[in-house]
């Protein structure tokens, strides 16, 4: 099947970042995925939030992740529920555990091309699309590093 | 985390009533009417008067008619207690809960829970075709995937379940079927002609691993129930139905400070509170009206409520311990997967038409306790529960 680009307008489903969140969407922007570290405890955190959730405290940098992880979870979406997505649909929706840290979980999308080699604990690291003006998401790829990868 | 068990509220509350309006896939009216429509019917019920209504609750996603505007409809020019839950099946039992606090305390006399939507022909849960439902400032980086809805969640937690525990599609599948049967009985049922395994597997794909049959009905239509002292139960029209317990809990997200075991589930941590304040277990429940916005939802409550242990939801499926013939029937109106989807209130509905006997072919002989749940559609940690008891 013919996969149709995305194309803008995007309207009905932008991301609606807030002050806390627009760092995050300005470096997808600049093709970086960035996380909080508390300048407290030096945990990271994700989604952006003012506060350390585990220590409470103010201080905080935004950071740059390796943009390497494993699939948490994935889901394939074929009822599209608004017309922004009919034409891409069957697409896959992924849940990426960051080599951070054990709780940090990002949702992202799956580059192209690669829907036979998602599964559960797969490797990946991270793309950048420019899918309309202004807005650039992740795009998951295949990572070759870690311990178990070469049996994949 | 303290456990604070209330069990000094047990059995001092009762449902007195419950209401019920049409469910349908075009009501033709407004969410006020539903409301209003239900109310009375709950009201009726309870053998009480409008006027006796001293306390108004709901819980919407601003899909419906607040207290605020409800109350001077009915007539009700001075509320003792109302609240007004902003989300879905999560806090449909805590709103029930926060109820029978009220009335425990003496704050209110009589308080109505209800929830009224247009959820097929107004606002649907996959917002309308606009994009999400905002629940939450986190919907910001789902959406713009195409991640959108509580069924992509769920197939993310479902999936997880199937590689950690072999849970196969056919076990999810007997979520369904069971309860299509039960909805057989049901004539208040939307969905009532038996459902086959070959129906349900050639069934379209939502979002892979949920099939059409593995996600709830949308319902235009409402529910209410009627809360009040143990005490005046007695002399009203019903046989009361007590509420031994209720727990409510929130605090986790999809991500940090979060819960990336999805293969447990938010009920895990209100039952452990549920059952000690009802100072029961599990083996003592007879009937358990579980939250089904999907089958996989059914399934990891069963583990998660100690029905059966972690992983083995599926096979317990299968063992037809969840038919009404069974060990522990589960969802025996036909649930929001074949009743009608009332986000979670008709669950606390059957509940109590179980405990006081009036079910008729769906009827759970000789019941004493039941159990019914709300989840969440976005997985962010909220459920809620009840333990009903025959009073």
């Amino acid at each position: 099947m013919t996969r149709v680009a995305l194309l803008p307008p995007y309207g009905l489903v932008q991301p609606r970042p807030d002050r806390d969140s627009a760092p995050f969407w300005e470096a997808l922007r600049q093709r970086r995925l960035a996380v909080q570290r508390c300048d407290g405890c030096g945990a990271y955190r994700f989604p952006a939030r003012c506060i350390c959730n585990r220590c409470g405290s103010w201080a905080t940098q935004w950071t740059d992740s390796a943009g390497t992880g494993e699939i948490v979870s994935y889901a394939v979406v074929h009822h599209p529920l608004t017309a922004d997505f009919a034409p891409t649909v069957p697409y896959h929706l992924l849940a990426v555990r960051l080599d951070e840290q054990e709780d940090l979980i990002v949702p992202g999308g799956l580059a192209a091309g690669l829907e036979s080699y998602v599964s559960i604990g797969v490797r990946v690291r991270a793309d950048f699309a420019d899918v309309a003006p202004g807005l650039t998401l992740l795009k998951w790829r295949l990572d070759p590093s870690g311990p178990d990868q070469a049996t994949r | 985390m303290a456990h604070r068990a209330m069990s000094g509220l047990r059995d001092q509350t009762a449902i007195v009533g419950i209401g019920y309006t049409d469910f349908s896939s075009n009501s033709g009216v407004s969410t006020t009417t539903l409301a209003v429509r239900a109310i009375q019917n709950a009201v009726a019920d309870a053998g009480l008067s409008m006027s006796d209504i001293d306390g108004l609750a709901t819980f919407s996603l601003g899909d419906s008619v607040s207290p605020t505007a409800l109350a001077p409809i009915l007539g009700l020019k001075d509320l003792n207690y109302h609240a007004h839950q902003f989300g879905g099946g999560s806090v449909s039992h805590t709103i029930v809960g926060q109820a029978m606090m009220a009335c425990a305390t003496g704050v209110a006399e009589y308080v109505v829970c209800y929830r009224a939507l247009n959820s097929r022909s107004e606002f649907r849960m996959g917002g309308t075709g606009q994009g999400a439902v905002n629940t939450s400032s986190e919907m910001q980086y789902k959406v713009p995937y195409g991640w959108l809805s509580p069924a992509h969640d769920y197939a993310m937690a479902a999936r997880q379940h199937m590689n950690a525990f072999g849970t196969t599609p056919e076990q999810l599948a007997a979520v369904a079927i069971n309860q299509r049967f039960n909805a057989s009985m049901n004539e208040r049922a939307m969905m009532r002609k038996p459902l086959t395994i070959d129906e349900y597997m050639e069934s379209r794909w939502i979002v892979d691993p949920l099939r059409l049959f593995d996600c709830c009905l949308e319902s235009d239509g409402a529910c209410a129930v009627v809360v009040a002292k143990a005490e005046v139960a007695r002399h009203l029209a019903q046989p009361p139905v007590l509420l031994s317990a209720a727990a409510w809990g929130l605090g986790h997200s999809l991500t940090s400070n979060a819960w990336p075991d999805q293969t447990e589930s938010a009920a895990a941590v209100t039952a452990s509170r549920l059952f000690g304040m009802a100072g029961i277990g599990a083996q003592h429940i007879d009937a358990a009206e579980l939250y089904d916005c999907f089958t996989y939802s059914v399934l990891v409550q069963l583990e998660d409520f100690g029905f059966c242990a972690k992983g083995e939801g599926g096979r317990f499926l299968e063992s037809g311990a969840t038919a009404l013939s069974g060990e522990i029937p589960v969802n025996t109106h036909g649930g929001s997967l074949s009743e009608g989807y009332i986000h979670g209130l008709n669950h606390v509905c059957e509940a109590v038409a179980q405990l006081r006997g009036q079910c008729g072919p769906r009827q759970v002989e000789g019941a004493e306790f039941a159990l019914s749940t709300g989840q969440q559609g976005v997985i962010a940690g909220e459920s809620s529960a009840l333990i009903l008891r025959k009073g």
